[in-house]
């Protein structure tokens, strides 16, 4: 069947740890070929964002959500629509900047960091910031240039995990940037 | 509670063995080592039923005059030995039954960890914990 | 009337036991029946219905019959259950009516009275007939009288208690079936007694145990009662039953008893924690132990006592249910928790005691089990009574450490007196195992009573245990027992044998990868080693204890100090080496070389940083570390040139050593890889390959290792290489942790180097590193001196200063001040030289060393470079101009044709390819300062431009045109063009028609100059003429040098014009126009326009009389077709050799289209007939005909061939024809001597009218 068949609201029923292991052992061997962490996160962004510039597409073919008419509407359709839909949890949204250009989502537990402990060795590894990279990619391709970034992680012995979320501007040319 | 508790990779080394009071902790890398044979031959003896009817508990491996060593082993052969003192006579087949399936349970997210490779020693807090948590915890 | 008294049988508490039927009545009457009735009654089983809802069984009852007494009548609140009759039998025969009136009734009332007065319902009346009474009785009621009246006096509404047994000691059938129903009948009655007198039992014990909170209550009364009981079920045969009691009873003390360690203690309980006094192992020999059971009666019974009775009991019925292994573990249990709960109440138990109890009780239960089954039985159930073995071995060891049997000066007072007190807690051997000799008591008062004795039964059990331990697979616990044995014989001072078990141990730890396990037994196998002065095994024990982590300094820093003292000791006896593994001494982490890319030239410096991981917990001073190196040569092997060693092969220069195997026995097996090494046998004579292999260089290592690698701690025999390389390092102190340590070598013999083996040596100590893997290498090189020359631009240009890259490579040549480079260069190439010349001077790796300027003279044919001094195995890199002379002599030398020509003629031949240029090559011989040998370098220098030529006419006016093509990327500026004649005839000039003096000439361009020829006299019949002009680099402005303009060099011949040729076309006579489809006639005239010259003497000119004539052959050809010829389209005509000769052909023509239509063409060709008989005039056209095509063809070429074409080359062309029969030849004219007037003329035609298809071509 086509894919365009499949494609809807309803979502594919998948392992979860399936999940969760395929994306520990990226991150895992992106650890073997990079020396420093820091390297590794930066993969780690580069791929959520090519993962992001894509994923958008299929989120807006699923949930048929119209265009945004401001950041805070934004943040709704991420935390309420688009992480239930692709990682089954909202994360709360809280402490906008005074600007409203600035929010946090909460992630109560994120599904990627199942089993996972940090070895001491990599202390400055940001696990999860996959997400960031999506996030930022999706957002661009809707013309959003966005900046996204963990403040708080389980993994590092923070109560939750939370994502930092800057509005930058609008895009106006309508081209999707490449690879940075 | 628990005085000893061991995980032992298929290949009998162990991966990791905890035990208190530390003092005689060699005894009970002893005793577990030795409990490795009737845990062999349990496996061997009964491997075939074990396997039929999913059953990973060996139960008491043997009693020595002040520990009871009981015996777990998963369908991976990975083995889980947990010595207790004879004089807790508390504890019945059930709870250690329990006690080994959390184990058994602790181990699988250990395995679930990306940053660790198989067959290296378990040094995950989340397990040492829970180990702590068995050895202290009084039923 | 009385039956005569029967002694009671005495109650006897064995299984012997039966349930008790009492019989009153006729005594006489019943002992006749009672040898059927007993031996008829367990006959057939009977199915037991029973209560709680247990499980019905089918029992063979058999009862013991006892007079009846009223005193059997058990009072209330009896609990006796074996003293209890469960039925009462009243047996007579009467059978008139007088008698039983008179006395039976009465009997019967008393009877049944009595029993009404014990409450008890259970009883029987039994009636037998006998046909002889009937016989001499007469006056009898009929018999059945008897009974209905028996029934209605005491049997009201339950008729079935009187049963009649008829004539039971005939045998008829009649007798069987009374005696069936009978006994059926009886069954039946027993067991619902059973059931009902059990039932109440149980419900009394019941509620007794309930009883068991409150304060008068006493387990030992409970017990008793409740093992009444399990005797019942004894006596039925119900085992299981049985064991359940005692079961019941065991699990409710332990129970207690765990209360009693929580807190609440029933004061009973108090009872038993009194001290312990004797412990005189458990006893199985007898059914009931009645010693202990009257003390646990009497409640005076210890914990033990009651242990040991319960289990005797429950030993006792396990082994009546065939279940021996049973009473293997159970016993290992009960043995266990007896031990805890000593503990627990906290008894006084005298040091040793337990261990005593438990010693005896152990052997007690094997010797009980081998007592029962056979040999077979119990060698395929080890598995179950191997326990109780290594327990009781256990013991006994404690016991003889306490009895201080287990040193070599034999036990001190106390410890004899702890012995006695010990053998005297154990009391007398008990009366049933008195006389057999292997008793366990006596087992355990021997070892105890001397060290030789002790230490004969200890091995006895260990040595069984370890069998049976290792007989089931059981190793590692069969090793633990080894452990304990090599303490003992330790202890004992006997090393050498606990060695053995050491090893044995620590080889299965090291397998499985335990490390404390294997740090504790290293521990004593070191002492052990020390003891057996095995000094190599325990300085290699030593160095790894000292290494191990799991130590404590202090025992670290004390292996490591054994390890330095003996070295220091050891200095006096020089020469003798005790050769160890390295790894626990040190570890080799990595490994660095400068050069980094390890490749040295012979006589340069290498130098081998390692970083050594000292593994000891002190420093540790190290006289001398050393790597042994393999030198081999690698002759024929590409890969070792210097050139390709200085190039390739770049690394960092680090090289990281893998870790130790950690204690995983996944990890264990490392044996050092392979190390292979490819070989080729070449024939001395000629350099071809023989034979080729591979070979392993540590075989030796690989074999040793495997048989080492079954012997742990051992030295595995590391055989210290001695090679004749070796790197070395003196006197190094290696701190714990990290050392650096550096070697520094001059390389001599080139080759490669394979580091092997890493020693260090403390004293007489050598730790080596038998093989260092990754296998690390460095080459050594040696290079000859060399020179290239390469230009820097992918090719040379001819004519203009090109850049030429010098490269010396100096190799093992030290170029000195003044060496110099001597250049015997062509003259036809300049090496310009500058003000002053700067060479760089590289290392082999290319690394910049230095900047030198050097000179260059030149005079005349040599030019010397002096090179700048350079040490060896350097570069000396510099740049020069060269310029390469257009047309140069040297060139010009190999041949009388001018050189461009000549190679022109070369290219002409490319140039089908592609416009190549034309190169030259410049051959220059060098005179190196190191070689005697000059070298000859050959530079191909390009000529960037490619020229043509040719003749153009304009009737008798000549021109030449010249087309310069630039084929070179370069633009250039081309500047005073000149043609000149080198024939240098005065009458003969040149009028260039160029108006620029200077012109750009870009890549790939072509520029045209053209030349009118005059001349005065009459034109010589060749012209040699030279093209040259000036030409530049369009880039560069001004140049240093002047540079030689570009020359081309050609000849003209038979330029000038002999013939005229017009045409013309009239339209027909009448008309003013041609018209399609009509005849016009076409005029040819051919004009000869000058007098005879020397350019036609040839066999075209035949002489009559006075004036000369030449044949000629006109044709007339119209290629376009616009014309159809009519008639003859050409013919021979002979032509007077005098100006103004004029010839005029006739013919018709007929135009095939209107509009302007172009001449058709007419040629001419000499004419030159075939010297024969017949030389008369043929017909030219029949004749071409026939050879028109290799005419044609012949034609063809002559026409476009260039002027170049010599007549020979036009000979030896006819020359092939004359192959053909003889036949006269046509010969085309050069292009200069035939002028066409007519060329490029058209007539104009009209379409005719009647033709429709013309017409439609006109509209």
């Amino acid at each position: 069947m086509s894919r365009q068949a499949n494609r809807g609201t309803e979502s594919k029923k998948m392992s979860s740890e399936l999940f969760t292991l395929t994306y520990g052992a990226l991150v895992t061997q992106l650890c073997k070929d990079y020396e420093n962490d820091e390297d590794v996160n930066k993969q780690l962004d580069k791929m959520g964002y090519n993962i992001g510039v894509r994923l958008i597409e299929d989120f807006l073919a699923r949930s048929n959500v119209g265009r945004c008419h401001d950041f805070r509407e934004t943040a709704d359709v991420i935390a309420k629509v688009a992480f239930k839909m692709y990682l089954g949890i909202t994360p709360s949204i809280t402490n906008w900047s005074p600007a409203g250009d600035e929010f946090s989502l909460i992630l109560e537990n994120n599904p990627l960091v199942d089993f996972v402990e940090l070895p001491d060795n990599h202390s400055s590894l940001i696990y999860s910031n996959l997400l960031c990279g999506v996030l930022r990619g999706a957002l661009e391709m809707v013309q959003m240039a966005v900046e996204a970034k963990f403040v708080q992680d389980t993994l590092k012995g923070d109560g939750v995990t939370e994502i930092r979320m800057r509005f930058i501007r609008r895009i106006e040319d309508n081209l999707p940037a490449g690879e940075e | 509670m628990a005085v000893c508790i061991a995980v032992i990779a298929k290949e009998n080394y162990p991966l990791y063995i905890r035990s208190v009071p530390t003092e005689d902790e060699l005894k009970f890398h002893y005793m577990v080592h030795t409990s490795l044979d009737v845990v062999d031959e349990k496996v061997s003896a009964l491997g075939k039923a074990l396997v039929d009817q999913r059953e990973l508990y060996l139960g008491l491996l043997y009693p020595t005059e002040d520990h009871k060593v009981y015996g777990y082993v998963t369908n991976s052969k990975v083995k889980f030995v947990m010595v207790v003192d004879s004089s807790n006579t508390a504890l019945r087949d059930n709870e250690i039954r329990s006690m080994f399936r959390k184990l058994h349970n602790s181990y699988t997210d250990v395995m679930c960890n990306p940053f660790y490779n198989p067959g290296d020693r378990i040094q995950s807090r989340a397990f040492d914990n829970m180990v702590t948590s068995m050895m202290i915890q009084v039923c | 009337m009385d039956a005569p008294e029967e002694p009671l049988p005495p109650v006897i508490y064995t299984m012997e036991n039966k349930p008790i039927v009492t019989c009153a009545g006729d005594q006489n009457l019943f002992t006749s029946i009672y040898p059927t009735l007993s031996q008829q009654l367990p006959r057939e089983p009977m199915e037991w219905r029973r209560s709680y809802g247990r499980a019905p069984k089918m029992i063979h009852l058999e009862s013991n019959f006892v007079q009846f007494k009223e005193e059997l009548l058990p009072k209330e609140g009896n609990k006796a259950l074996l003293t209890f009759p469960f039925l009462h039998i009243y047996w007579t025969e009467c059978c008139d009516t007088e008698v039983y009136k008179a006395t039976v009734k009465d009997d019967l009332t008393k009877w049944q009275n009595v029993l009404k007065a014990h409450s008890s319902v259970d009883w029987l009346i039994v009636v037998v007939e006998n046909d002889a009474k009937k016989k001499n009785k007469t006056n009898i009621l009929p018999r059945t009288s008897i009974v209905d009246k028996i029934r209605n006096d005491f049997c009201n509404k339950q008729s079935d208690r009187c049963v009649v047994l008829s004539d039971p000691l005939k045998d008829s059938s009649r007798t069987q079936e009374s005696w069936n129903a009978f006994l059926t009948k009886l069954r039946t009655l027993l067991l619902m007694s059973f059931t009902k007198n059990l039932g109440k039992f149980e419900d009394d014990m019941r509620t007794l145990r309930e009883k068991r909170t409150e304060p008068g209550w006493s387990f030992c009364e409970y017990f008793m009662v409740q093992e009444e009981l399990a005797f019942v079920f004894e006596m039925l045969q119900q085992f299981e039953d049985a064991l359940v009691q005692y079961d019941e009873l065991d699990a409710l003390f332990s129970q207690y008893v765990v209360n009693f360690g929580a807190g609440d203690g029933a004061n009973w309980l108090t009872f038993f924690c009194q001290p312990v006094k004797s412990w005189n192992g458990l006893i199985l020999r007898k059914p009931i132990d009645m010693e202990k059971r009257e003390l646990i009666q009497k409640q005076e019974a210890t914990l033990l006592d009651l242990r040991s009775y319960l289990f005797s009991r429950q030993c006792t019925l396990l082994l009546f249910l065939q279940r021996p292994w049973e009473v293997a573990q159970r016993a290992l249990e009960l043995l266990h928790s007896c031990v805890q709960e000593l503990k627990l109440l906290e008894v006084s138990v005298p040091p040793g005691a337990l261990d005593c109890w438990v010693f005896l009780s152990c052997l007690e239960v094997l010797q009980r089990i081998e007592g029962c089954c056979d040999r077979a039985q119990i060698d395929s159930n080890i598995a179950h009574t191997v326990g109780l073995w290594n327990y009781a071995t256990e013991k006994l060891k404690a016991l003889g450490y306490l009895c201080g049997l287990v040193s070599e000066k034999g036990p001190n007072s106390e410890d004899l007196n702890r012995t006695v007190d010990l053998l005297a807690g154990l009391g007398a051997e008990r009366p049933e195992t008195a006389n057999t000799a292997q008793s366990p008591y006596k087992k355990l008062k021997e070892a105890l009573s001397s060290v030789e004795a002790f230490e004969k039964h200890y091995l006895d059990l260990s040595h069984a245990t370890i069998e049976m331990y290792t007989s089931i697979g059981r190793i590692r616990s069969a090793k633990f027992v080894g452990k304990d044995l090599a303490e003992f014989y330790m202890r004992k001072k006997s090393p050498q044998k606990a060695e053995l078990y050491l090893q044995g141990a620590l080889k299965n730890y090291l397998a499985e990868g335990w490390a404390l396990p294997i740090t504790h037994t290293r521990k004593q196998l070191a002492e052990c080693q020390k003891h057996l002065g095995q000094i190599e095994n325990y300085l290699q024990t030593s160095s790894l204890l000292a290494s191990d982590c799991h130590l404590t300094d202090e025992e670290r820093k004390y292996f490591c100090q054994e390890i330095l003292n003996f070295a220091s000791q050891q200095t006096n006896s020089p020469g003798h080496k005790i050769v160890l593994p390295m790894h626990s001494f040190a570890q080799l982490k990595s490994l660095h070389f400068d050069p980094s890319n390890a490749v040295v030239h012979v006589g340069g410096v290498l130098s081998v940083e390692i970083t050594l991981w000292s593994q000891m917990p002190v420093p540790v001073h190290v006289e001398q570390i050393a790597i042994n190196v393999h030198f081999s040569i690698e002759k024929n092997n590409y890969r070792k040139t210097a050139e390709w060693l200085t190039k390739h092969k770049t690394s960092n220069g680090i090289i990281n050593f893998p870790h130790e195997p950690a204690p995983f026995p996944a990890s264990q097996n490392s044996l050092p890889a392979l190390e292979l090494y490819e070989m080729f046998e070449r024939s001395p004579s000629d350099n071809s390959l023989n034979t080729t292999g591979i070979i392993c260089k540590n075989v030796h290592m690989l074999l040793r290792r495997q048989e080492s690698s079954s012997s742990v701690d051992v030295p595995s025999g590391v055989a210290l290489e001695d090679g004749a390389h070796v790197l070395k390092c003196s006197s190094v102190m290696l701190e714990p942790g990290a050392n650096k340590v550096l070697f520094r070598t001059q390389a001599r013999e080139p080759g490669t180097y394979t580091l092997r083996q890493l020693c260090a040596s403390v004293g007489p100590l050598w730790f080596v590193l038998p093989h260092v893997y990754p296998i690390v290498q460095y080459d050594v090189y040696s290079q000859e001196p060399q020179l290239h020359v390469e230009p820097i631009t992918d090719s040379l240009l001819a004519g203009i200063p090109q850049k030429v890259r010098f490269t010396v490579t100096t190799g093992h040549y030290t170029v000195k001040n003044g060496d110099s480079l001597q250049l015997s260069n062509a003259e036809a190439m300049l090496i310009l030289c500058h003000a002053e010349n700067r060479a760089v001077i590289y290392s082999n790796t290319r690394e910049k060393s230095s900047d030198a300027s050097f000179r260059i003279q030149s005079s005349g044919k040599v030019t010397s470079i002096s090179l700048p001094a350079a040490p060896a195995y350097h570069l000396i890199e510099f740049e020069l101009d060269v310029l390469s002379l257009p047309s140069a002599p040297a060139v010009r030398g190999d041949s009388n044709q001018p050189g461009l020509k000549e190679s022109r003629r070369t290219c002409s031949e490319k140039l089908a390819a592609s416009h190549c240029m034309v190169t030259t090559d410049h051959k220059v011989s060098i005179d190196c300062p190191w070689s005697i040998y000059s070298t000859v370098i050959a530079l191909n220098f390009s000529i960037p431009f490619q020229t043509t030529h040719s003749l153009l006419s304009a009737g008798t006016r000549k021109y030449i045109q010249i087309c310069v093509q630039n084929l070179s990327e370069l633009d250039f500026r081309l500047s005073d063009s000149s043609l000149i004649d080198t024939g240098g005839s005065a009458d003969l000039q040149l009028v260039p028609l160029n108006t620029q003096i200077q012109q750009h000439i870009h890549s790939q361009q072509s520029v045209f100059f053209v030349w009118e020829l005059k001349w005065t006299r009459e034109p010589p019949p060749a012209l040699h003429c030279r093209f040259s002009v000036g030409f530049s680099p369009a880039s560069e402005e001004q140049l240093s040098v002047s540079l030689q303009p570009y020359t081309y060099e050609f000849q003209v011949e038979n330029f000038f014009t002999l013939y005229n040729v017009k045409a013309e076309i009239f339209p027909p006579l009448g008309m003013e126009y041609c018209k399609t489809g009509s005849l016009c006639s076409l005029e040819v005239s051919i004009t000869r326009l000058s007098d005879l010259l020397e350019v036609d003497k040839d066999e075209a000119l035949t002489e009559s009389d006075e004036y000369f004539t030449t044949k000629l052959m006109y044709e007339v050809v119209d290629n376009s077709s616009n014309w159809a010829v009519c008639g003859k389209s050409s013919g021979v005509l002979s032509m007077p050799v005098a100006a103004q000769a004029t010839h005029r052909v006739h013919m018709e023509v007929m135009p095939l289209f209107a509009g302007h239509l172009p001449f058709p063409d007419v040629r001419l060709f000499k004419y030159l007939p075939h010297h024969s008989a017949h030389s008369s005039q043929l017909d030219a056209d029949s004749w071409i005909e026939n050879d028109s095509l290799s005419v044609d063809k012949n034609v063809d070429d002559a026409v476009d061939s260039s002027s170049i074409k010599s007549r020979g080359s036009m000979h030896s062309a006819s020359s092939i024809e004359h192959r053909g029969l003889p036949m006269p030849r046509l010969q085309a004219f050069p292009p200069g001597q035939v002028f066409n007037s007519s060329s490029g003329m058209q007539v104009f035609v009209i379409p005719s009218k009647e033709d429709h298809v013309l017409e439609v071509s006109v509209t």
